[in-house]
């Protein structure tokens, strides 16, 4: 069943593949700026496919819509996870770049032991970041009273823009140890120090137990019977 | 005769103080035909949300074809089509791909009658969904429902956007083939006018309570449901 979703996605964002290959043989010319808007574009691009993937409840021509998925015959439980890989077919870019990193730029594989269990949990929180700001947005435009919806905006600012800061406090905790101490004295480097308070480690085990619970969650609202 | 949907004190409540349904109650049959009527907002899409299980009912009891739809029966969606206003395909898709991905969901899809019903419902194979009118939308919807052969299919103002002879057309195959098969039909619309000749039971909703639930004829004494559903709705 899996594979029936993912050839139709691989046909529907053909455009956007191509794009995305388009930039990246342009960007292999450019040299570190290049590699920085790789970076970019990678993140980005899961972006692209999410509303394409999850489903509206209301009227668009542009994706398929959410009634339509949850009445096929397929549990529900199924259906979620073929959503989550769907999605995460459109963070391979960004994965496979990220992973080639400790080989390349950083240069030290050994050092980042855990950079690769760091970068897992941060994809999969950065996933379901999207899932729930998705969800919260089709509730503030259907049921969210008027008076209320500025601070619904506002509660979609802080949780999102709350667990970017704190995954991005986490990766300068993993990374600022070697790139500031080779690198360059930074104007920043006394405030990176500052933000080391709390280990990466901590940061990263945290968001995994964040996960444990934040699944269920976006589970339970995208598809009620979960 | 076995019951496809009992509802017993149905109730949705939503943010606490606000009820959208409360204390419906129906049972139907197999091979029965339920129209849901009433104003704007009575609760009816509601209704057809709890028998899906796409929200979660807040009292009450129902069973769908022998499940709870809270529960995620997934056999029981095998038997069961779902058509509403609210299911879009990708304009980008032609007819022909729509339903080749519907079919695979679906054991039971019969590709014979799926060609009979194209041409019944005079729908193209590859003119893209982007350049459907909304009616021809529905009726490409239609089509890759029914072919699935559902035992159960549940209609939400589908008919809204269908023309006269779409509308005709698509009462008419639901009739054969609740004969022909026994298929149940629920169907949840706004225009009663005409549907004298298909349903077999009426339940009538207002501001989410049961106004009435009865055969068709118990209301429709002089052949014009629709003066007999607005007279019932004015006096309220």
């Amino acid at each position: 069943m899996i594979r029936h979703f993912l050839r139709r996605d691989v046909r529907d964002c053909r455009l956007y593949w191509a794009s995305l290959l388009l930039i990246t043989v342009a960007s292999l010319f450019a040299g570190v700026i290049g590699l920085t808007i790789l970076f970019w574009v990678y993140f980005m691009f899961p972006s692209m496919a999410q509303g394409y993937i999850l489903g509206s409840p209301w009227r668009t021509q542009h994706q398929m819509s959410r009634h339509y998925l949850l009445a096929l015959p397929i549990t529900h439980k199924k259906l979620f996870v073929i959503q989550q890989v769907r999605m995460l077919v459109f963070w391979l870019p960004f994965s496979i770049f990220a992973a080639c990193l400790p080989f390349t730029i950083l240069n030290s594989l050994q050092v980042y032991g855990f950079y690769y269990f760091a970068l897992f949990v941060s994809i999969l929180v950065f996933m379901h970041s999207q899932i729930w700001s998705a969800l919260e947005m089709e509730s503030i435009s259907t049921y969210v009273p008027k008076g209320y919806r500025l601070w619904a905006y506002i509660k979609i600012f802080i949780v999102v823009g709350g667990t970017m800061m704190i995954l991005g406090q986490g990766w300068t905790n993993l990374l600022s140890d070697n790139l500031v101490a080779r690198g360059p004295k930074v104007p920043f480097s006394e405030f990176l120090s500052l933000m080391r308070l709390i280990p990466a480690q901590t940061i990263f085990v945290g968001a995994l137990i964040l996960l444990a619970f934040w699944v269920p969650h976006n589970a339970r609202r995208w598809c009620v019977t979960l | 005769m076995s019951s496809m949907i009992i509802a017993m004190g149905l109730q949705y409540r939503l943010h606490k103080e606000r009820d959208i349904l409360n204390g419906v109650s129906f049972n139907l049959n197999k091979g029965e035909f339920l129209a849901v009527l009433g104003e704007n907002g009575a609760g009816k899409t509601t209704l057809l949300d709890l028998l899906m299980g796409f929200r979660r009912r807040t009292g009450g009891q129902l069973r769908v074809m022998e499940e709870d739809p809270d529960h995620d029966g997934w056999e029981a969606r095998a038997r069961i089509g779902y058509l509403s206003e609210k299911v879009d395909i990708p304009g980008d898709w032609d007819g022909e791909e729509f339903l080749a991905f519907h079919r695979r969901f679906y054991n039971s899809y019969d590709l014979a009658r799926e060609k009979r019903l194209v041409e019944q419902f005079k729908i193209s194979y590859e003119e893209r969904v982007g350049y459907l009118s909304a009616g021809e939308i529905r009726r490409l919807q239609i089509i890759g429902a029914l072919a699935a052969t559902p035992e159960l299919l549940i209609a939400d103002e589908i008919t809204a956007v269908l023309d006269i002879l779409g509308r005709r057309k698509f009462l008419q195959v639901l009739q054969e083939q609740q004969k022909e098969r026994g298929m149940t039909v629920v169907l949840a619309t706004n225009i009663p006018e005409g549907l004298e000749a298909y349903a077999d039971k009426i339940l009538l909703l207002n501001r989410g309570r049961q106004i009435l639930f009865s055969e068709t004829n118990v209301l429709d004494g002089r052949g014009d449901l629709a003066g007999a559903v607005a007279e019932r709705l004015e006096r309220l």
